[in-house]
């Protein structure tokens, strides 16, 4: 039960920092964060590959109707939701990917190296899906392609910051 | 059976996949512009609140700006006055039509990060704003158009919108082009069009040349940069934006008198967005 609240808590505060905060970041069109995806990656890894899949169609349909954005965002989620199970089994070990019952951070997985490379994978998957739907063309691919790489750097930098001050929070709320 | 029910039991969470992403492409793919604003402004709904407040501790932080910009505004206008009494009493009351009426507005939301970005302002159909109003920045530069009102709000397309177009003018020239943003940088547009003989160069001044909307000579931005086209028939220019869109807080939504019957008899012959899947 406990568990449930926490996830329940980080979807919410995800979603409100994405719809409210990251959406309206008016740096850059290069510049733009997808921090919900954490929610997904944050699953605890010996999940049923149902679940995983469901809860990023969830997210990924919280998010469409809320930033107004038509269907990109699940389609994102659902592939990153999909591939969730296999890419950490493929970074981490297929072991480490059945037994893992706890939240994946880095502090908590098998170093941070691996984490990284977990996550960044991830996030790759993710914002080629949203960013090459958005375009909805190939014919500024390159630019199509900056976007991608500036906002999974920024995504994965926001996400490993999350990952290490959730152990501390979770340690003063206990 | 047993091998069908095998089948399923083994693949059905690739299958659920197929499905559920098959259904939010073919959602996707059925979507136009005016539906993005209609789902924008269903989310305005829900969250138009919050945006309201975080937008007013936004406006604290902006608010010296604000002060110069309408201290500018009122100095520039008063000295129209002036200038206008010594003619008013060659004109009747009866025969003064008012073009254009504008109304301030506050954004709520806005971003620049997407390929099709729209704002969201605080004025709906309730304080008489209606579809396809320009929208211009305290300063009178071109800002976006109102995509679609509900009561208290109301979706507009941003210049920082692909299917956003507009006629553009090189000013003290007669030569125009057609207006546009090409997704790359967000304090750029391009103007394409603009005939090779014609003599333009870095810091002319784009404004608005033939609009449906927009009020003719409204302030678009100024040439950054300018290269000749594939073809070699006419320049490519880049237009710095003089609207700041990243920091675009009050604005004024206009209403021109004559859009519906100008929209209605020859709305084709502006460069104007066209109203896509309506």
């Amino acid at each position: 039960m406990q568990r449930i609240t926490e996830y329940a808590l980080l979807l919410v505060a995800l979603v409100l920092a994405q719809v409210l905060f990251f959406d309206h970041l008016v740096i850059s069109p290069y510049l733009y964060p997808l921090v919900y995806v954490g929610f997904i990656l944050f699953l605890p890894p010996a999940a049923p590959r149902w679940a995983t899949l469901l809860l990023g169609f969830a997210v990924g349909l919280v998010m469409d109707v809320l930033s107004g954005t038509a269907g990109i965002h699940t389609i994102a989620s659902l592939a990153t939701g999909f591939m969730r199970p296999v890419l950490f089994g493929a970074v981490m070990g297929r072991d480490a990917a059945h037994d893992a019952v706890a939240m994946p951070l880095p502090t908590a997985t098998q170093g941070q190296g691996k984490w990284l490379r977990y996550v960044a994978l991830s996030v790759v998957l993710h914002c080629v899906l949203f960013y090459f739907f958005e375009a909805g063309t190939l014919a500024y691919a390159w630019r199509t392609l900056l976007r991608i790489a500036g906002s999974t750097a920024v995504t994965v930098v926001l996400l490993w910051v999350l990952g290490i001050l959730l152990p501390s929070y979770r340690r003063s709320a206990a | 059976m047993y091998r069908l029910v095998r089948f399923f039991r083994k693949y059905y969470v690739l299958l659920l996949f197929l499905l559920l992403e098959a259904g939010a492409i073919s959602y996707y793919s059925r979507t136009t512009s005016y539906s993005r604003a209609m789902l924008l402004a269903a989310s305005a709904r829900a969250t138009g609140a919050v945006h309201g407040a975080l937008a007013a501790v936004g406006d604290y932080f902006s608010f010296g700006r604000t002060n110069r910009i309408l201290c500018d505004r009122v100095a520039e206008l008063e000295t129209e006055l002036h200038t206008l009494r010594g003619v008013k009493e060659d004109v009747s009351a009866d025969t003064i039509r008012v073009p254009y009426l504008f109304t301030p507005a506050r954004v709520v939301s806005n971003s620049i990060a997407r390929q099709d970005n729209y704002f969201v302002i605080d004025r709906g159909a309730a304080a008489g704003v209606r579809e396809n109003m320009a929208v211009l920045t305290p300063e009178g530069a071109v800002a976006g158009f109102v995509r679609t009102v509900s009561p208290r709000y109301a979706v507009c397309m941003s210049t920082l919108n692909r299917e956003f177009r507009l006629g553009g003018r090189l000013k003290g020239t007669e030569y125009f082009g057609s207006v546009y943003w090409d997704g790359a940088d967000s304090r750029e547009m391009v103007m394409a069009d603009i005939p090779r003989y014609a003599d333009a160069a870095p810091g002319d001044t784009l404004v608005v040349a033939y609009s449906s909307r927009f009020p003719t000579d409204s302030f678009i931005g100024t040439v950054s940069s300018l290269k000749i086209s594939e073809d070699g028939t006419s320049h490519v220019m880049r237009i710095r934006l003089g609207a700041r869109m990243n920091a675009l807080r009050e604005v004024l939504v206009v209403d021109f008198a004559d859009h519906d019957e100008l929209g209605g008899t020859a709305g084709h012959a502006f460069a104007d967005t066209p109203d896509n899947g309506r």
